[in-house]
């Protein structure tokens, strides 16, 4: 086995043709150049472990192969001969990367065994940069394994693979599992329109030959290799090309091509070596694994992700027949205490009216004492007869309307109720078309209950404000448009412990005006059982908000919309 | 004079509804609180009206009111329910008919009551 090839360059043809002789006998292999320009030729076409070189030479000198060749074959080291030292040479030769520097004339012996130890300490820089390039491999893989979208995993893989074998341009195709053709998932170098528009049949071309066979193909040249004739593939600027299958490690599918990566146009415009070939497919390996995996792990997340949204659904639902139950109960209980309770409120109110009957003619503080009783008979009654009235869910009767409707009836009917001299109410309502389904009266009485509250909150009179508008709402995993009914007074507000206590049954902060505590507990439940939301928000002697937030329909001119595109 | 029949299970409520009416002078009122053989009494009296509350332990005051009707001696005789089932605003909401009869919520304002007797006694 040779123990090196060497190329020696000289001008003059006696030293060389000795210099080349006497290493051939040594066991290495070697051959000459007359300059450097031919030097330079036959580095790019072959490998050589060392060039010995004359420094002054006619056309390229030999500094400035020193420069070049390094370029092309990082390997190559480098021992200057001449017949003209300066000290300035020798310093930028050494600079340059050059191993030794002799003077002519030079002992032969000498020449042997510098020629040896360069050659020593190649094999190790070699081993060196072996590690070092493993080294970065393993980074690769790691870096690999971060990744989230497949996109930047495709990409990122590519780049290690142009990196490990220093080209610039490449391309990752993956195989479409239903059309069995090769797409370009990740690109370098590559105009969009290539990128958009390959498809490469498995078979077909030297892609679809790896992707056949799963094993790499290095072309040393692709002008004269048959299988790029008539391929768009010509238009690549090297010559040389190497592809290489991701092939499947897993147990069901093992074997199996995933994709191709193709590089080619190396940095230094040589050809791919064996050696890269095999850097490659290693990359390859990791990469396939690290593509399938991603592929699992994508849908696991998917399943996990539809299980989720599944359960929260079932939630969703379980909270909504709770509620529904709840107000069932409710309905059934509501109904048994108003018989229970009506029955002897009437008998109450009888018993009055057969009193006043009966003493036409009494002290007016007896007729007041009867009067309260009366009066406090009826309030009772408008209690139960509220709890009647919202018991009854299946007396809900939902129509199509636009909020503002339901705001200008509740205005209305409240407008003729209470007097308001001094309390201003402005309105104002959203531009868009929005529609919500409701039970006009239900909702009327919601509105009604909450303009009552602020009205009585601003005894000394203020400003209520009136807005709809039209808002998103998360709900479990999904958003949804809702529409937003936005009452605002200027009133005392709401101290921050009542707040939590404002939707509990019978809580009132009016027991002198006659509150009965149940304006806010049946308008959440109307609320809720429109699917909507109320909520109060209160700066105590500022104001107080109170939103009514509706599932929205989708209105005439949507629909229109939709069935246009 | 017109009589008046009133079935209810509260005692009370129909002793004061027998007292308000009986003052006004123009009614005379008999009450039962018992489940009572109904067309036998509406037999025997000949009211003018029958006053039913709906919801009673031993028959519902409907039950009642379909034998009334069905009975080619009865079923001229008008009658009205009353009853503590439903809210005021809701009778008022289905114009104080359920099943084409007329009903009253309880409690009722004994000049509603004088008026509603009034307008549909024969």
């Amino acid at each position: 086995m040779e123990r090196g090839r060497i190329l020696v360059v000289d001008d003059e043809e006696i030293i060389r043709e000795l210099l080349s002789k006497t290493l051939n006998k040594q066991g290495y292999y070697s051959e000459v150049a007359e300059d450097g320009n031919s030097a330079l030729k036959k580095i790019k076409e072959s490998f050589f472990n060392l060039l010995i070189t004359d420094l002054k030479m006619p056309n390229l000198d030999g500094i400035s192969v020193l420069k070049e060749i390094k370029k092309i074959n990082p390997y190559i080291e480098v021992v200057i001969i001449t017949g003209y030292p300066t000290v300035e040479s020798a310093v930028e030769a050494i600079k340059l990367g050059a191993f030794d520097f002799l003077c002519k004339p030079f002992d032969i012996q000498e020449m042997a065994l510098i020629v040896n130890r360069c050659l020593e300490k190649q094999k190790f820089t070699i081993n060196h940069i072996e590690l070092s390039e493993l080294t970065a491999f393993f980074e690769i893989s790691k870096t690999i394994t971060a990744y989230t979208d497949l996109d930047s995993l495709l990409g990122q893989i590519l780049d290690s693979a142009l990196e490990i074998v220093k080209a610039q341009r490449g391309s990752l195709l993956l195989l479409d599992e239903n059309s069995e053709d090769l797409h370009i998932k990740a690109a370098r170098g590559l105009s969009e329109e290539i990128i958009l528009n390959t498809k490469i049949r498995v078979g077909d071309g030297i892609a679809g030959k790896v992707a056949e066979e799963g094993k790499p193909i290095l072309v040393a040249d692709i002008s004269k290799d048959p299988r790029f004739q008539s391929n768009r593939e010509m238009l690549y600027g090297t010559k040389s090309f190497l592809s290489i299958p991701l092939v499947s490690k897993y147990l069901y599918s093992q074997g199996k091509v995933l994709g191709v990566i193709n590089v080619t146009e190396k940095i230094s415009a040589e050809n791919f070596t064996e050696r890269e070939q095999t850097l490659l497919s290693v990359l390859a390996s990791e990469a396939a694994v690290t593509i399938e995996n991603f592929r699992l792990f994508n849908e696991l997340q998917k399943k996990i992700n539809d299980l989720k949204r599944a359960i929260e659904q079932l939630n969703l639902a379980q909270t909504q027949l709770i509620q529904s139950e709840k107000l069932a109960a409710l309905g059934r209980f509501a109904t048994g205490v108003a018989h229970e309770v009506k029955n002897p409120l009437g008998i109450i109110l009888g018993g009055m009216e057969f009193l006043e009957l009966k003493l036409p003619n009494i002290e007016s503080e007896i007729k007041t004492a009867i009067h309260k009783i009366e009066e406090a008979t009826l309030r009772a009654n408008t209690i139960v007869q509220n709890l009647l009235k919202f018991a009854r869910p299946s007396e809900s009767n939902a129509e199509k309307l636009e909020p503002q409707d339901l705001i200008k009836d509740a205005l209305s009917l409240f407008k003729f109720r209470i007097p308001l001299s001094k309390i201003k109410i402005e309105a104002d309502f959203a531009k868009e078309l929005l529609y919500i389904k409701v039970d006009r009266n239900q909702m009327q009485q919601v509105i009604f209950n909450i303009l009552m509250n602020a009205v009585e909150a601003m005894p000394g009179g203020g400003d209520i404000k009136i807005k709809t508008y039209k808002t998103i709402i998360q709900e479990s995993s999904t958003t949804k448009p809702a529409c937003v009914i936005e009452i605002t007074d200027t009133g005392e507000g709401i101290a921050e412990e009542d707040l939590l206590k404002l939707f509990e049954p019978f809580f009132t902060t009016k027991r002198d005006r006659k509150g009965t505590g149940l304006g806010l507990f049946m308008s959440k439940i109307i609320v809720e059982k429109h699917k909507g939301k109320l909520l109060i928000e209160s700066e105590p002697h500022k104001e107080t908000r109170v939103k009514i937030i509706l599932p929205i329909m989708p209105g005439e001119n949507e629909d229109e919309k939709n069935s246009t595109h | 004079m017109k009589k008046i029949l009133l079935i209810d299970d509260e005692e009370d409520f129909c002793y004061f509804v027998k007292m308000n009416l009986e003052a006004t002078g123009i009614f005379e009122v008999e009450v039962y609180s018992d489940d009572i053989d109904i067309i036998q009494e509406a037999r025997r009296l000949r009211p003018n009206l029958i006053l039913l509350d709906i919801k009673m332990p031993k028959r519902n005051g409907s039950d009642m009111a379909l034998e009334l009707k069905i009975h080619k001696d009865t079923q001229e005789i008008p009658f009205i329910f009353l009853t503590a089932l439903v809210s005021e605003e809701e009778a008022q909401k289905k114009g104080n008919f359920i099943g084409g009869e007329h009903f009253m919520a309880k409690p009722v304002r004994i000049n509603v009551l004088i008026d509603t007797i009034n307008r549909f006694a024969i």
